[in-house]
């Protein structure tokens, strides 16, 4: 399994469409321009643009207070492991006072390979999750990625966007198969960004080999969005949940507490990382982390 | 030639993040004679050095294997080594602390030097790491300590990810550095018999040596002091890396 370009182009992307709008977002970034893509942007709209240096805790505060003030369209755009720096002033100046807010978290996953651990985006959703006022985001293609940032500015409020460097170069067939097994097949599969052509490529491969699964790719990891949680009521196939983050506290965990809460608990079978990667190309740590398609097959029926 | 002279650590530098094509280049070598200074010409052991730049590991690497410290230079950056992308502790002596968020370096070393006084300690950052928030508030506490066990090395290369570190930055780095109460010190970083006469010199408090450094520095095929990735290298740098090393591209 290689490497394919992941979501983070999304964040210039969308940023090319705002250039010269009265209405252009302010963007605050901690020494990240030219990394992330954003120097046509802040050449274009110097007034708005805000690079801070290298301290993400001020970043945040900054951007509370640009909030605060004209009332949202800021984005906050950092890699994903720099955002845990500033929890302090996302939770009390941010998420407390309810700011509208888009926190782009890029390099999410341990896409970030050979860099080690220090800049591996893993536990990052069960972070966020914590947050009051927090819609957590995480498309599963560049397109997708576009879009959620766009209707987080202009829908305001705060949101997490969680975008990757690379993703696994599968071969995903597209449109997802929808298994074999009717309505109530033996897996639902759902996974979220990178993650999203590696489900696609387990319930093609589980399918052509009989047993019945459905793919469901989910961008809203959090709040869990109704239609998942009623599926999850009212289905009772196996619960299979794979993501580029910590398995016990990400999207699976998130699930498993709305079902808890809701008194319809229900057992997931998770697939993510279990422990600190090490230092390696991504695809190198996807097999590791036990996430490539073969390795979730076979455990799957093999019910390992 | 001496596999702890400058060329030679220089040339084993460029071979290894040529070798495994990742890696900052850049930043590894502009703190590179700091790390010799440091660990070979005055005998810093490896497990009272905390390099807060956790991105020029390889530098770290480079010298430990000139020392004899590790031999496996070809397996950086790869699952199962100990040399990772960004200095990890775990259980190597030879690794204080785990770095790679900046500005966290300089609060271990503190707090390393408190409680070791009768050992000396120090610690490497960048230029650009001093921005932190962090990074003044363990400066404020070592300053007011006056922790003559501690010196801290600032790798003054000028440059950071968006660029070049502006000449007022650079004015607001060493106020800053003299508001914590640090003794402040100027040093050629690229001259080792300097550093390391430095980082013996007996001090009233702690000490801070601002470093001036080039990227660039013995690497004449590098054409600017941006940070070059070796992930990201062109065909033209990479045969000039081959040319650098001698291996007969």
């Amino acid at each position: 399994m290689t490497v394919a370009i992941g979501t983070n182009a999304a964040l210039p992307a969308y940023l090319a469409t705002q250039i010269g709008r009265a209405d252009a977002p302010y963007v605050v970034t901690a020494d990240l321009v030219a990394p992330l893509g954003m120097t046509s942007y802040f050449a274009s709209h110097p007034e708005r643009a805000i690079d801070v240096g290298i301290a993400e805790q001020a970043a945040l505060a900054v951007s509370a207070g640009i909030a605060a003030t004209t009332g949202g369209r800021v984005i906050v755009a950092l890699f994903a492991p720099f955002f845990l720096r500033a929890f302090d002033q996302i939770r009390n100046l941010i998420d407390l006072d309810k700011r509208s807010i888009v926190l782009v978290a890029t390099h999410a996953g341990v896409a970030t390979g050979s860099n080690g651990h220090s800049h591996h985006g893993v536990e990052d959703i069960g972070l966020m999750r914590t947050l009051r006022h927090a819609t957590l985001w995480s498309p599963g293609d560049p397109d997708e990625a576009v879009a959620t940032i766009r209707g987080a500015v202009d829908g305001g409020g705060l949101h997490y966007v969680r975008l990757t460097r690379n993703t696994p170069d599968v071969d995903a067939p597209n449109p997802p198969p929808m298994g074999t097994g009717g309505d109530e097949p033996m897996f639902t599969v759902l996974a979220h960004g990178a993650m999203t052509g590696v489900a696609r490529v387990v319930v093609s491969e589980l399918d052509a080999g009989g047993v019945s699964a459905k793919f469901i790719g989910v961008n809203q990891v959090h709040p869990v969005p109704e239609s998942v949680l009623a599926l999850a009521y009212e289905h009772r196939s196996t619960l299979v949940v794979i993501e580029d983050h910590y398995a016990n506290c990400g999207f699976a965990a998130g699930l498993a507490a709305e079902l808890a809460l809701a008194g319809k608990p229900r057992a997931i079978r998770s697939f993510g990382l279990t422990a600190p990667a090490t230092s390696d190309d991504a695809d190198v740590l996807w097999k590791l982390a036990g996430l490539v398609p073969a390795q979730i097959v076979q455990r799957l029926v093999s019910r390992e | 030639m001496s596999p702890t002279s400058t060329e030679a650590l220089r040339r084993s530098l460029v071979h290894m993040l040529l070798r495994r094509g990742a890696g900052h280049l850049g930043a590894s070598n502009s703190v590179l004679d700091i790390m010799a200074a440091t660990l070979i010409d005055v005998g810093i052991a490896p497990g009272r050095l905390i390099l807060s730049k956790g991105h020029a590991a390889p530098a770290l690497y480079v010298v430990l294997a000139a020392t004899g410290e590790v031999d496996e230079l070809g397996d950086f950056r790869r699952a199962g080594s100990r040399l990772e992308g960004h200095p990890k502790a775990g259980d190597d002596p030879r690794v204080p602390t785990s770095t790679g968020a900046l500005g966290n370096g300089l609060g271990f070393a503190t707090g390393a030097a408190l409680a070791m006084p009768d050992k000396r300690w120090v610690c490497i950052c960048s230029d650009g790491e001093i921005q932190e928030g962090i990074a003044s508030e363990a400066l404020r506490v070592a300053g007011d300590r006056a922790l003559r066990n501690l010196t801290v090395v600032v790798d003054c290369n000028g440059w950071q990810a968006s660029g070049p570190i502006t000449e007022d930055e650079q004015r607001l780095l060493e106020v800053r550095v003299a508001a914590s109460g640090c003794e402040i010190f100027h040093v050629d970083g690229h001259d080792r018999a300097a550093v390391a006469a430095m980082l013996q010199e007996r001090r009233r408090g702690t000490g801070v040596v601002l470093a001036k450094t080039d990227r660039r520095h013995g690497l004449p095929f590098l054409a600017t002091a941006a940070e070059v990735y070796a992930d990201r290298l062109t065909s033209t740098q990479r045969d000039a890396m081959h040319r650098f090393i001698g291996d007969g591209v």
